[in-house]
């Protein structure tokens, strides 16, 4: 009879200290019942909805104070430049989940939120900080994780975009998701589009004198027709700007070459080789705007009528002389001029580089507010040449005073700034 | 001392039986979940267009009803999942099993089986729709009857596609029922716009990796240095499979002029109009005319730069000279 006590008391120490070693060990998806496939998927879709309207919408509860917000990640806070700069801003969401922003209810921006499922049912939801942190934006660690196409592996890896988690402590549950950066571009429909101004068109604009000087050269490209049917392109709304930039420089182990002065990084990036841009548009799983596609953005070809350029401007009393022009002046993310299309700054502060394989000697676009309104070179999609280099060795074709002799002149980057943009083209679709 | 260590197993065994079969389930619910390409096999053509599969077809012994793909995040990486469902008939009782792997061909012996849903009779695979929170979700409806207690009972899986915001079936693949709108991009869309979900369970734990699936683009824009992703010949039949979608930056298309629409894709930017490179076309509008030949010298639809001939019998495609 002692024996088998014995026995039985030895069996159920091992069975109770396999139970407590076994439960002891930290696996909390065994630990706590994981809710039915149907909650949980509403959990994750609802959750991540909520990440994914901050993320493509901003502040779109207008509910943070950002003068008394301090993130010094963003650069220049958005009380004082357009709502725009926040969409897919990855800073944003930074500041936003590490409690950096201000409320105008007197509470601190979270990490985390509530999600309803039902009436009487709420989950709470953390936005996981688990990336390393970068030194060169805070010593906080990440909320998120830059994808690409130019970086990570895979078929279906977005040409770019965040990587996100988020975590339900109730169920010690956490999920990954990807979120696209759409916001800043949008979709050139399928037609035909026309490239290059006519000589006709350039007549109704200039003097006759002018007129007939340009019509002795032959540097005007030739007007052509041309179509998009069954490609797929989208165009950025937005200049690159020195934020972008600053991530790839970073991405690039640069990291010395990041612009040091927070102020600038939400405007255009200037001042970049041809190759620098090309390479930059690569990183984002893009290329650099063609020609084409620049005049398919400002021309408009309205119905039964010849082509016709047409650009909704919102502010026609911007200062139309470059001695009226100053930092002071520039806007970033300004929408003051926006094409059919909605996108936007096509007349800045900026000549715009673009890419030409149909007349490669035309690769920069002077239209601008840097000149005169009445310059012969202010014309919507006029272009000139560009050698593609920056600094002091930064030339463009130029025309003497009565524009004959084309030639090659030094560009002053404190004086003419070059900005790009980029578009992006997809395979066909289903 | 001798029952000691065999009843510590039984234990153990009983303990992590129970856990097993609870983490089948959950990581064939997070793999689907982050799904994004579904082939349909032996896709009945005579029922109805949202069914998938119905054990009533089943014909041999043992069939891969479908094979899908998921992305799955890991702490550095992403790779892509591949997975399968294979239903088995044994002895007049049907065996419904989910296969994943890693690997390429993904029913093959070296997958694991990590969900087996054993003797559903009268089962049946759908594709439905649901609203989740306002949210519109493709989902895989697995129906199936059950004895219990002796009486017959059907009972219902749903496996969410969150990749998906409408899916609907063609030619034996599930695809996103997607509208072309003017000034929406024609991206996935997903659940939600933008969004792209992943298999997270896997993600978290996966720790082999895959080779690059992504055409990485090389820093040159001039043939033939380029990557070639897609060809058809002169009578318009494919020469390769299509790897375009692979491309790191999109893809660009040489027409040859023979084939109308088609010709040879490179994957990245090909230079073109230049001195030994192809022309520029100006787009399928000018190719689609009812009087379109082909490449022509006296073209205007096919650009050279000034000074160079267009050359249309240059192999392998028309060239600038």
């Amino acid at each position: 009879m002692a024996r088998w006590f014995v026995w039985v008391a030895m069996i159920s120490s091992v069975a109770v200290i396999t139970l407590v070693v076994y439960f002891s060990i930290p696996v909390p998806h065994l630990m706590v019942k994981r809710p039915s496939s149907e909650k949980l998927t509403k959990i994750i879709l609802l959750s991540v909805n909520e990440v994914q309207q901050l993320w493509t919408k901003g502040d779109y509860r207008r509910e943070i104070d950002f003068e008394k917000s301090h993130c010094p990640e963003m650069g220049k806070m958005p009380a004082e430049i357009n709502r725009e700069y926040l969409r897919c801003n990855p800073h944003f969401l930074q500041c936003y989940f590490t409690e950096q922003f201000q409320k105008l209810n007197g509470e601190k921006s979270s990490s985390k939120f509530k999600i309803a499922i039902s009436k009487t049912e709420k989950w709470e939801v953390e936005v996981s900080a688990q990336e390393d942190a970068i030194a060169v934006w805070s010593t906080k660690k990440r909320v998120y994780r830059t994808v690409a196409r130019s970086l990570d592996q895979g078929e279906f890896v977005t040409p770019y975009g965040i990587a996100m988690e988020i975590y339900i402590a109730e169920i010690s549950f956490s999920y990954r998701f990807i979120l696209e950066n759409l916001c800043h571009q949008t979709y050139l429909p399928e037609q035909k589009y026309d490239y290059g101004q006519t000589l006709d068109q350039l007549k109704k604009k200039m003097s006759k004198d002018l007129y007939e000087n340009i019509t002795k050269q032959t540097q005007v490209e030739t007007p052509r027709i041309w179509d998009n049917r069954g490609r797929f392109f989208t165009i950025d709304k937005f200049l690159v700007t020195q934020q972008d930039y600053n991530e790839f420089l970073w991405f690039q182990g640069k990291e010395n070459q990041i612009q040091s002065n927070a102020e600038k990084w939400p405007f255009p990036v200037t001042n970049l080789t041809q190759v620098e841009m090309k390479d930059f548009c690569h990183f984002r799983g893009k290329r650099p705007l063609t020609a084409a596609l620049y005049d398919a953005n400002v021309f408009f070809r309205k119905p039964n009528s010849e082509n016709q350029f047409e650009l909704i401007s919102r502010n026609q009393l911007f200062p139309q002389s470059p001695k009226g022009l100053n930092d002071k002046t520039k806007k970033a993310f300004s929408m003051d001029y926006a094409s059919w299309m909605g996108t936007f700054q096509w007349k800045d502060h900026y000549f715009e580089a673009v890419e030409n394989a149909w007349d490669p000697t035309f690769n920069l676009s002077t239209f601008s507010l840097l000149l005169p309104a009445d310059h012969p070179w202010n014309h919507i999609a006029y272009r000139t040449g560009w050698n593609g280099k920056s600094g002091e060795g930064s030339k463009m074709n130029s025309a003497n005073s009565i524009w004959g002799m084309i030639e090659s002149i030094p560009l002053n980057p404190s004086k003419v700034e070059i900005a790009f943009r980029c578009y992006q083209e997809f395979g066909e679709f289903f | 001392m001798k029952i000691i260590f065999p009843t510590f197993l039984f234990l153990f065994f009983l303990i992590f039986s129970c856990d097993k079969h609870f983490k089948q389930d959950v990581v064939i619910d997070d793999i689907l979940m982050g799904s994004y390409e579904f082939q349909l096999i032996n896709l009945p053509s005579d029922v109805n267009k949202n069914a998938i599969y119905s054990s009533e077809f089943q014909k041999k012994p043992e069939e891969v009803l479908l094979r899908f793909k998921s992305l799955s995040l890991t702490d550095k990486k992403m790779k892509t999942i591949y997975g399968c469902l294979i239903s088995q008939l044994k002895e007049g009782r049907f065996y419904l099993t989910w296969h994943v792997s890693d690997l390429l061909d993904s029913c093959q012996i070296s997958d694991k089986s990590i969900s087996t849903l054993a003797d559903l009779s009268g089962h049946e695979l759908t594709l439905e729709s649901e609203v989740i929170g306002g949210i519109s979700v493709s989902k895989l409806k697995l129906s199936y009857r059950k004895s219990v207690k002796g009486e017959i009972k059907n009972f219902s899986l749903n496996y969410y596609l969150l990749n998906w915001k409408q899916a609907e079936i063609k030619e034996g693949r599930l695809l996103p029922a997607r509208q072309r709108e003017i000034f929406h991009s024609p991206f996935f869309k997903s659940s939600i716009e933008g969004v792209q979900f992943t298999a997270s369970f896997m993600g978290k734990n996966a720790s082999k990796e895959i080779p690059s699936l992504v055409i990485k683009n090389l820093p040159v824009s001039h043939y033939p240095d380029l990557v070639k992703c897609a060809e058809w010949d002169d009578q318009c039949a494919p020469v390769m499979d299509d790897k375009c979608h692979l491309c790191q930056q999109g893809y660009s298309q040489v027409m040859h002029g023979k084939c109308g629409l088609h010709g040879i894709r490179f994957c990245g930017t090909v230079d073109c109009g230049g001195k030994n490179k192809p022309p520029c076309h100006l787009g399928r509008s000018h190719i689609e005319n009812e009087d379109f030949m082909g490449c022509s010298e006296l073209s205007e639809e096919w650009l050279c730069h000034p000074g160079l001939i267009l050359d249309c019998s240059a192999k392998p495609f028309p060239l600038c000279h």
